[in-house]
Order: C-alpha cells, then sequence, then structure tokens
C-alpha cells in the first residue's frame, strides 16, 4: 500500500496564488492537508538601500487590494523615524490618514463580499459551478449586485481624494500627510451624484446586512458546522476597549477570552513574536513566543477583531455587534463567521467616513508634524484582513538597512492551515471519488479570512486551481480542476 | 471583419498594465498609438481592471481593450461570455467578465472589443523585449494601414 496526496493548485476566488495538497496514509485515510504559498517577491530585500521617505510609496507595491494599508502602515512607522508619533502628529494628518483607512477597509470588504464570498454563500456552496460567480449573484439579485459595485466605488473615491490617486497613492509622508480635503470634495461625498451619499451608503449597508442575516437564520447550521476552530485572537484595541481599525494598543485572547496579551504596546512585538518557516510555504507561521509554536498561533482580520473587542464605538455597528453576540455567543469560532463581521465592520466604517466627513480637522491645512531623527520605527494597523506590522531600521545616511513586514495572511496561516485540514477530512469521510466537493469546500473554507497570498509572500498573483493525488512517494496518482 | 467598421457610436479605449514590468506596458504603448489616430476616442488606462471600471463601459457603445497577454500571437476579438470555469482573483480580472457585468447587470448592449498583445518578459524592466517591440510595431502598421482583423464570436 502507498500513501497519496490529493493537490488543490490554484486556490481561486482569493487574491494571490496558493496550492493545497491532501495526504493519504496507507489506508487511504486522510493523514495530512496543507495550504501551500507558491509566490515570493522580497520587498523586505529590495527596500534596503532606498531612503527612508520613499518606503510609504514603495512598499504599497506589495498589492493591488490593499495598497493603502501598507502605505499607511509604512507611514506610521517612518513617523517615528523623523520622531512623530500618534500623539504628536497634527489632528488634522491623524484623521485625514483616518479617513483613507475606513475608505480602505470599506472598499477592501464590500469587494471580498459582494464578488468573492457572496456567490458561496448567496448560491449555495454546493449550487451549479457554471453560475456560483458574480454573473449568476446578478441574476438572482440585480439590486444586489449593482449596490456592491457602488459601495467598492464609494470607498475608493475617499481613498483617491484622501490619497491623490485609487492605486497606490502618495499623500502619506512621514510625519503627516500632504493633502486635505476641499469643501468641494466633502460635498461630493455627502450630495452623491455617480457615487452613492454617505447616507446612502450608510443605509445600504444595513441593508447588506439584513440581507445576510436571513441568510444566516435560514442556513445557520450549515454554517456554523462548516468549520468551527478554536483559537486565540488578536488586533490592535482602542483605549477603553473599543474596536479600533488605525492605531492603538496589542490585545490577544484566548478561544475563552481569556486575555494572552493584555492591551501592550505594539512597540515591543518583538517580545513576544516568533516566525516560524516551513519547507513547503514561502509564507512564514509567527505565533507568540510565551505561548509556543503548538499553542501560540492566532487568527486575526474582522472575526478576530469583534472578538477582542469590548463594544464598537459607532450606534449602528454597535447595535449589529450586539445582534451578532446574541445569536453567536461572545467569542464564536465559526470560521464562516469572518463574513457577518466583514459586513458589520463596513457599517463602522461608513458610520465614521461619515464623522469625519463633519470634521473640520479635515479641510485644515495644519498636515505635518516634525520631531528628532530616529533609528528604528514600528508600525501597526488593523488592515481589512487583520493586523499588519511594518518594522524598519535607518542608518544615519537615511537608507532604510533593516524592513520586516509582518502581514494579515502571514498571522492566519496556521489557522488556514487547520480550516483547511478539518474540512478535508470532512469531504475525504463523505465525497473521496468527486471532486468539486473538494475544490469548492475548502476553498470556501480559505476564502472566509480573505487571504491575500500576494501580499502575504509579497508577490504578483494569478488565480487558478487544481487537485493531485500523490502517494507517499510523491507520484500523481490522480488530479481534479476545473 | 476589420476593426474601423466596429469601431462605431462612443468608443472608449481602455488599457491596462505597468511600464516598470517591461512587456506588461504593451497595452499601454498601444493605447498611445491608437491615441494618434483616433484623437475623438475617449481613454482610460490603469494598472489593472477593477470591477467598477463596469460603470464606465456601460456609458459607451464600443469598448476596445487592450493588454498585454501570454498568448502566442496578436489578436484582437469580440469578448467570449463568461466561461463556466470562470473564478475571479481581483488582482486578475478578465475584460470578458466586465462586458458579461454590462450585459447582465447593466442590461448594456455594450460591443467589447479585446486585443492580446503578445508578451515575452514580463520581469522587473523598462524596456520592451525585442519580440515585443515588433508585437507594438504591427500593430501601429495593422492601424496605421487600417488592415485589423476582428474575430467576431
Amino acid at each position: 500500500m502507498t500513501k497519496k496526496k490529493i493537490i488543490i493548485d490554484p486556490v481561486s476566488r482569493v487574491e494571490g496564488h496558493g496550492r493545497v495538497t491532501i495526504h493519504l496514509n496507507d489506508k487511504d485515510e486522510l493523514d495530512d492537508a496543507k495550504l501551500h504559498i507558491v509566490e515570493f517577491r522580497g520587498f523586505e530585500k529590495f527596500v534596503q538601500g532606498r531612503p527612508y521617505w520613499e518606503a510609504p510609496v514603495l512598499v504599497q507595491r506589495l498589492c493591488g487590494i490593499c495598497p493603502v494599508s501598507h502605505h499607511l502602515c509604512a507611514a506610521k512607522a517612518i513617523d517615528q523615524v523623523v520622531g512623530v508619533n500618534d500623539e504628536t502628529i497634527t489632528p488634522s494628518a491623524a484623521k485625514l490618514r483616518r479617513l483613507m483607512h475606513y475608505g480602505q477597509v470599506l472598499q477592501s470588504h464590500a469587494l471580498h463580499y459582494f464578488y468573492l464570498a457572496a456567490p458561496d454563500l448567496l448560491l449555495g456552496m454546493n449550487s451549479e459551478v457554471e453560475t456560483r460567480n458574480i454573473i449568476g449573484l446578478a441574476q438572482m439579485n440585480q439590486d444586489l449586485a449593482k449596490k456592491g459595485i457602488l459601495l467598492r466605488k464609494f470607498g475608493q473615491e475617499i481613498i483617491r481624494a484622501t490619497a491623490g490617486k485609487k492605486i497606490h497613492g502618495i499623500s502619506a509622508v512621514p510625519g503627516g500627510v500632504h493633502k486635505s480635503l476641499s469643501t468641494d470634495e466633502i460635498d461630493s461625498f455627502k450630495r452623491g451624484g455617480d457615487i452613492p451619499s454617505i447616507n446612502e451608503v450608510i443605509s445600504w449597508c444595513t441593508e447588506v446586512l439584513d440581507h445576510y442575516k436571513t441568510y444566516h437564520r435560514k442556513n445557520q447550521s450549515e454554517i456554523l458546522s462548516f468549520d468551527q476552530l478554536e483559537s486565540n485572537y488578536l488586533s490592535l484595541i482602542g483605549k477603553n476597549g473599543e474596536l479600533e481599525l488605525y492605531h492603538g494598543n496589542l490585545r490577544c485572547i484566548s478561544a475563552t477570552g481569556k486575555k494572552v496579551l493584555d492591551d501592550m504596546n505594539y512597540l515591543k512585538y518583538l517580545d513576544v513574536y516568533q516566525e516560524d518557516v516551513k519547507e513547503w510555504s514561502y509564507m512564514k507561521f509567527p505565533f507568540l513566543k510565551h505561548l509556543g509554536r503548538e499553542n501560540g498561533w492566532v487568527r486575526v482580520g474582522p472575526l478576530a477583531r469583534l472578538n477582542t473587542c469590548e463594544y464598537i464605538d459607532s450606534p449602528l455597528a454597535q447595535k449589529e455587534l450586539e445582534d451578532f453576540r446574541s445569536h453567536n455567543g461572545r467569542f464564536p469560532h465559526g470560521t464562516l463567521l469572518y463574513h457577518w463581521a466583514r459586513l458589520i465592520e463596513i457599517l463602522h466604517c461608513a458610520e465614521k467616513i461619515q464623522l469625519l466627513l463633519d470634521d473640520p480637522d479635515v479641510t485644515k491645512d495644519d498636515l505635518m508634524a516634525k520631531g528628532n531623527r530616529e533609528s528604528e520605527g514600528i508600525g501597526f494597523l488593523e488592515a481589512p484582513r487583520g493586523t499588519l506590522i511594518h518594522h524598519y531600521k535607518v542608518a544615519p545616511d537615511d537608507q532604510i538597512t533593516k524592513c520586516n513586514l509582518i502581514v494579515s495572511t502571514t498571522h492566519n496561516n496556521i489557522a488556514m492551515n487547520k480550516s483547511v485540514t478539518q474540512r478535508a477530512h470532512h469531504i475525504w469521510s463523505k465525497h473521496k471519488e468527486r471532486g468539486e466537493e473538494f475544490l469548492n469546500e475548502i476553498e470556501v473554507a480559505i476564502r472566509a479570512y480573505d487571504p491575500c497570498l500576494s501580499c502575504a509572500t509579497h508577490a504578483i498573483g494569478q488565480m487558478p486551481l487544481k487537485i493531485e493525488i500523490r502517494n507517499n512517494e510523491n507520484d500523481l496518482i490522480r488530479t481534479i480542476e476545473r | 471583419m476589420i476593426l474601423s467598421e466596429q469601431l462605431k457610436g462612443r468608443v472608449l479605449v481602455h488599457a491596462v498594465g505597468n511600464e516598470t514590468r517591461s512587456d506588461d506596458a504593451l497595452g499601454l504603448m498601444a493605447l498611445e498609438i491608437v491615441k494618434a489616430h483616433y484623437p475623438n476616442f475617449t481613454f482610460k488606462e490603469n494598472y489593472q481592471l477593477y470591477f467598477e471600471d463596469v460603470l464606465e463601459w456601460v456609458e459607451f457603445d464600443t469598448v476596445w481593450f487592450l493588454d498585454a497577454s501570454h498568448s502566442r500571437t496578436m489578436i484582437t476579438r469580440d469578448f467570449k461570455p463568461v466561461p463556466v470555469t470562470f473564478n475571479p482573483s481581483v488582482h486578475h480580472l478578465e475584460p470578458d467578465l466586465l462586458a458579461s457585468m454590462a450585459s447582465e447587470i447593466y442590461k448594456k448592449n455594450v460591443k467589447v472589443i479585446i486585443t492580446e498583445l503578445p508578451g515575452e518578459d514580463f520581469s522587473l524592466g523598462s524596456e520592451l523585449s525585442p519580440q515585443a517591440k515588433i508585437v507594438l510595431q504591427d500593430f501601429e502598421s495593422s492601424i496605421s494601414e487600417s488592415n485589423f482583423p476582428v474575430h467576431l464570436k
């Protein structure tokens, strides 16, 4: 008897290129499953030798989906190099950066929900693959598909107004920003026109949440039994325990809600972080040192943030959080709940955008702060997919000498592998001879995390998907692909 | 069928590519050639295609999409309806999907013509490969001679 291995390559409807292998033992039972990240780019290396002020513009080229997260996280780190921090940055700069960030999270979550995830959720995981896509979704609910496009466009326009460009903006600079908003720009978001007004955006976010909750109620047992993964949860947290996407301390809780990192200053992250490397993936495996390799892995992103926070400081999203917790408990572990959490965060971002558009500071010209030059800077940010870390060391001649990036998807690496293994066990026990179940259910598990594999390995991506079954000598036994 | 006969009504020429990734710039460079010959068209360029681009597409009668490709020969074709295996990544969005979205979501009958310009080298660099330079010359010749065949579905 020989061992076998099934490979899913590439995983589709996620950002970037991944591959899944499923290993069978000599009794034809599932032994193990692995998510391989097969891209490599090496941004940490090639920013070395560049002047530090280029970092916010250079590093965002990691990604065309969440460049704003990298742009702002690098800017936060480089702020420290010029002696500026969250206390000393000007109110206008801080609020304009937050506005940009909320636009980014809103557009990224909308993109993921409507185009990558919703076809599985609203058309059904076992619906025909020919129609399980945005076109099928549009045929079922044209209005929903149109609103998805316009929500994404609204977020992109917020980014354009604050960053100068929709993709790879240039506004955040060491010590602040170089652009405030004009009253015309603010009016365009309040009034609407080619894009919805901010009031319409908030109304649509609530509507989409209601739509999702109807779906959830009808399919609750399927959603919750899909993948229950007890894990630690990590995110930034506000001063009073509120959901915080831009700046805060670092909180990690266990599966039962016990604090395992008690709102620590993220500048000390090296004291608690360690990264593991596996020969079969370009993506690293970070964990918390004091909990060890086996137990120190975490989940990040929308579900983690809703689990770590005590409340949300925007009223409609807070109401939705209460509803979420009344349905799912205080510390839910269902992987598919990432989608519900993501929709609550879209609403939160829209409410925050509305407040900032009414704030006179975003139109002022007090945009830059100065301080004493330092040799090192660390930035943390809650990117759409989770906690993002940028760390730079800078020589006296202003050149970057060291760069460490731990991106959101990397934090979820171990969790995604565990979810893939759980799903593979489930499928193998029921549908071992069939192909589509493997392809889609494995993908659905990965897709819930909204991974950006290009960011995680710092590589550009294309997305096909194939499964191969291999024996213990690595001989190909079977291939499944669309 | 010749391209000039297809470019009817309000025409948007949309190119995507990255000028710092060698032959990936082919679409953008082809757009400059089109500009010189058809100055009355509307032009749009970006690094990649986005879902919301469909909002602009539906404002036009014809969209001519230009992009570098891994194909072996230059081809200009009508769009294909979304294939049964379609599964998008936003990093790699097919223009055929946007054409399908225009008809399925917005019920607009936009004529979409796609020109695939074969590239050879997509690594970092600001120069086209020798093969891509020939492709661009062929593209310009076809436009200059008004002899640009379109493969219709």
